[in-house]
């Protein structure tokens, strides 16, 4: 909780501030960055606020711009999220359950597109509103252009030109922070990009 | 109406207080889980409550059986007429058309959530109907909003577990939330398909980790868990097109129908005996008109219309031809389809390990009552169930 609100002052500290004269520099960094940014792989800790509690689930996130991504939860949620960049694929060992379903408008529900759309076709959907830099820090706020989409809001802090803090408010307004480690935008071939389904697993096609 | 709330509000039924205040009771509804589902599935959390706490042989569903009226039934206690909520979709004469509608003030009796908030206990929801907005002024503590139908039965589960360690005064002690059951897969598939019974499994896993994290967390000597389900699932294999036997005879007018119970609001009041005679001619239905329409379907000032309508399996009424029509269905008479029965288990605080016979939708919301020491109105049809 007392992280959360650190963070949120912090937010609103440097949002409004008024407008400086390196403002452009710092937002042609961020976009310079995402542009550049290929494939991204990390370690996250997923923190999830609402009524007055904080849940936590730790995995691992892998992204190219192909549309491609893996994410990897741990317990207790246990799940695997795919993309091919095609369709949608949630694999839950437990219950031996694959769903798999059109990708849709999911970039328009997650921020997972900050990772697997093309930095174009992204910008076509968030306006960069604003980024400031403090020390080797830039933090960026980027802003739904469509009033349909369940996210609004998504921030972004980077380190060191890396990205290690993203938080938005979910479908339900509740305060999402992911908190990245292990951070690379090493490439990654699109065979990673694949699950091993062991036989016998329930596939439900929508 | 208000006047009636106000009524009803200040002469509440006298159910005893909770000797625990302390408890916390959970209820989940699993969408079109048939009474006899869980017999279908080993090694899960319904063949744990069946060992150790109280498994009712059926639940006896509203008339008619389907997920709207029948999830507002479960919580405000009384049957869909008294309650408003026809079926999931309804034409009212003064309000208009309701369909899928997350206003509660569509719901014309005080819902358990907002009873439990009126008398000081906070109550959480994660998908309940009628449950995403204020009721006649009144708000839930927690209530998640808007449904959603892609949230996994473990994001609710793992709120209902956040919701669990709040801290005393903050923790809400009455939780309701809705779990898919095997409700979509058995309308498209028929509810006898292998596909059907997987997804039983699944949800039978699901429970069984909700009951286990909650031993985890010690937890059960102040919590109750029930576990129901809005109705069951039969086969279905004939569609009638009312507005097709309408058409035929020129006569315009607004259909509401359900998949078993249909009303038509004539346009014109002088074409009613030649509407009866026109849907008369098919024998698989039975017409009524507003003045002979039997008390188990009953009579809703602005929402019966001038002729109703009833079928049974395998049939269902439609407005439009499907290319794919399913192949189960629900909603029927339950005192004439027994698969429209579903489930009713109990678990944990205040609960002996018993079996017991059938039990009415209607049960829940005062035993639900009995169990948190919330006071009920006398409008109530049902009577809480013996648990312990």
């Amino acid at each position: 909780m007392r992280l959360r609100n650190h963070l949120l002052f912090y937010f609103l500290l440097i949002i409004s501030k008024p407008i400086v004269s390196d403002e452009l520099v710092t937002e042609d960094t961020f976009i310079d960055y995402l542009s550049n940014l290929s494939s991204f792989s990390a370690s996250f800790s997923q923190k999830t606020y609402s009524d007055q509690t904080e849940r936590v689930v730790e995995g691992q996130i892998r992204a190219n711009r192909k549309g491609m991504f893996k994410l990897t939860y741990s317990e207790p949620i246990n799940e695997v999220l795919l993309s091919d960049g095609i369709n949608f694929h949630r694999y839950d060992p437990e219950l031996e359950q694959l769903e798999i379903r059109p990708i849709e408008n999911l970039i328009n529900e997650t921020p997972i597109g900050l990772f697997s759309a093309q930095p174009d076709q992204f910008f076509e959907l968030y306006n960069l509103n604003s980024c400031v830099s403090k020390k080797d820090k830039l933090l960026c706020v980027l802003e739904s252009q469509s009033k349909e989409s369940y996210l609004k809001t998504i921030k972004l802090s980077l380190l060191n030109n890396t990205i290690t803090l993203l938080s938005y408010k979910d479908s339900f307004d509740q305060e999402v922070l992911l908190e990245f480690s292990d951070v690379s935008s090493q490439e990654i071939d699109s065979k990673e990009f694949h699950l091993n389904i062991p036989e016998g697993i329930d596939i439900v096609k929508h | 109406m208000r006047l009636f709330l106000l009524f009803t509000a200040l002469s509440l039924s006298s159910f005893g207080w909770s000797e625990d205040n302390e408890n916390t009771l959970i209820i989940l509804s699993l969408d079109g889980f048939r009474y006899d589902y869980p017999n279908q599935s080993v090694d899960g959390g319904f063949s744990k409550i069946a060992k150790e706490g109280l498994r009712a042989d059926y639940l006896t569903p509203v008339y008619q059986s389907s997920t709207y009226p029948a999830h507002v039934s479960m919580a405000t206690g009384v049957s869909p007429i008294k309650h408003g909520i026809l079926h999931n979709g309804f034409f009212d004469r003064k309000k208009g058309s309701f369909s899928y509608d997350p206003d509660a003030n569509w719901i014309e009796v005080a819902p358990l959530w907002i009873l439990a908030e009126q008398q000081g206990i906070k109550a959480a929801t994660y998908f309940w109907v009628g449950s995403e907005t204020d009721w006649n002024g009144t708000s839930i503590s927690y209530s998640k909003a808007p449904f959603n139908g892609r949230v996994t039965e473990k994001e609710k589960i793992s709120q209902i577990l956040s919701w669990m360690d709040m801290p005393e005064g903050q923790r809400p002690r009455l939780i309701m939330s809705w779990w898919h059951g095997a409700d979509s897969i058995a309308h498209e598939l028929g509810p006898n398909h292998k596909s059907v019974k997987n997804q039983i499994n699944k949800q039978d896993k699901l429970l069984l980790s909700l009951i286990n994290q909650i031993e985890e967390r010690k937890l059960w000597s102040k919590t109750t868990l029930i576990v129901v389900s809005d109705h069951g699932m039969s086969e279905i294999t004939n569609l009638i097109n009312i507005k097709e036997i309408l058409k035929s005879e020129s006569i315009n007018a607004r259909l509401s129908l359900g998949p078993a119970i249909g009303h038509i609001f004539l346009e014109e009041e002088e074409e009613m005996p030649q509407a009866l005679m026109a849907l008369r001619a098919n024998k698989e239905l039975q017409v009524y008109s507003r003045d002979e329409i039997p008390p188990e379907i009953g009579v809703h000032e602005s929402r019966t219309g001038d002729i109703v309508l009833t079928t049974s399996v395998p049939n269902m009424l439609v407005s439009r031809n499907n290319k794919t029509p399913p192949k189960g269905m629900h909603g029927y008479n339950p005192s004439l389809n027994k698969e429209m029965n579903g489930i009713f288990y109990a678990y944990g605080f205040g609960v002996a390990n018993k079996s017991i016979d059938g039990i009415h939708q209607l049960d829940l919301a005062p035993t639900a009552a009995k169990l948190l020491g919330i006071k009920m109105p006398d409008i109530i049809e049902g009577r809480a169930i013996q648990l312990d």
